[in-house]
């Protein structure tokens, strides 16, 4: 797994990612190539939950800088690696409960629904985006079968 | 469930899932994908949770080049973390070292 963006754990002010400063090039070069997809969870977040979108504003972010992910300041990739892996049931704590990420899959693959626990729901994901409070909502991935990678957009909350 | 619910129920530490949810999976509902039409889903208290939409198919040449821009990702992350592995090395065989000596007295 790979975060980039900023962040900002126990710090006043966010800074990029450790691994996004690694790659810099390399990191800007995804993020720039993900921007019409964040661009479009930006527009859904805005329509659909206007008041989080308003929240993510005002997170303190150093001069010049903008969230790189759209609406949300870092990003997490994944990469299965033709295994046929499944993620453990989890949320993702130091994420806001007032909040939602954003996560989108690529690759080769069948299967890797994405099950959300407390809604009692599962999202088939080649193509789906599903935003959710992953704080709140347990979730994981089935198993999938072939090369399954994601990107999910967040924002922490320290 | 409601989005109150959900929020009393919030801890920022990783608390098992319910083991009645756990079990329930099979019957979970299959929320099949629109190419048009974003699912909403909503607490019954009528509070805002979720919701899913379909990208648009202008967008799924954009998914496979991510797929591969994802591939050169990560081997740059694995390389250097050999790097530093290899790095360590004279200090973890130093730690040994004394380890040992003083192990063997």
């Amino acid at each position: 797994m790979c975060h980039y963006g900023l962040w900002c754990p126990f710090m006043l002010l966010a800074k990029l990612t450790d691994e996004h400063l690694d790659n810099a090039d390399v990191a800007d070069a995804f993020i720039h190539l993900c921007q019409p997809i964040f661009c479009e969870m930006t527009a859904t977040l805005g329509s659909f939950a206007p008041q989080i979108f308003h929240e993510f504003q005002q997170y303190p972010l150093p001069n010049d800088a903008q969230n790189p992910c759209g609406a949300w300041s870092a990003c997490a990739v994944n990469n299965t690696r033709n295994r046929l892996a499944e993620t453990n049931v989890h949320r993702d704590v130091k994420e806001s409960p007032y909040c939602c990420s954003c996560v989108f899959a690529c690759g080769d693959y069948i299967g890797g629904d994405i099950v959300l626990y407390e809604l009692r729901c599962k999202i088939e994901s080649p193509g789906d985006v599903p935003l959710f409070p992953d704080s709140l909502i347990h979730h994981n991935n089935e198993k999938a079968e072939g090369s399954r990678k994601s990107t999910l957009a967040f924002n922490m909350n320290d | 469930m409601s989005l109150g619910e959900l929020w009393a129920n919030h801890r920022p530490c990783h608390i098992g899932v319910n083991p009645i949810l756990l079990q329930d999976v099979p019957n979970f509902t299959i929320c099949q994908s629109h190419q048009v039409t974003p699912l909403l889903l909503y607490g019954s208290d009528d509070g805002f949770i979720a919701v899913r939409f379909h990208l648009q198919d202008s967008m799924l040449d954009l998914l496979s080049q991510l797929s591969a821009a994802i591939d050169t990702l990560l081997p740059i992350k694995l390389q250097r973390a050999k790097v530093k592995c290899l790095r360590d090395v004279p200090l973890w065989a130093l730690v040994s070292f004394y380890a040992t000596c003083k192990t063997d007295g």
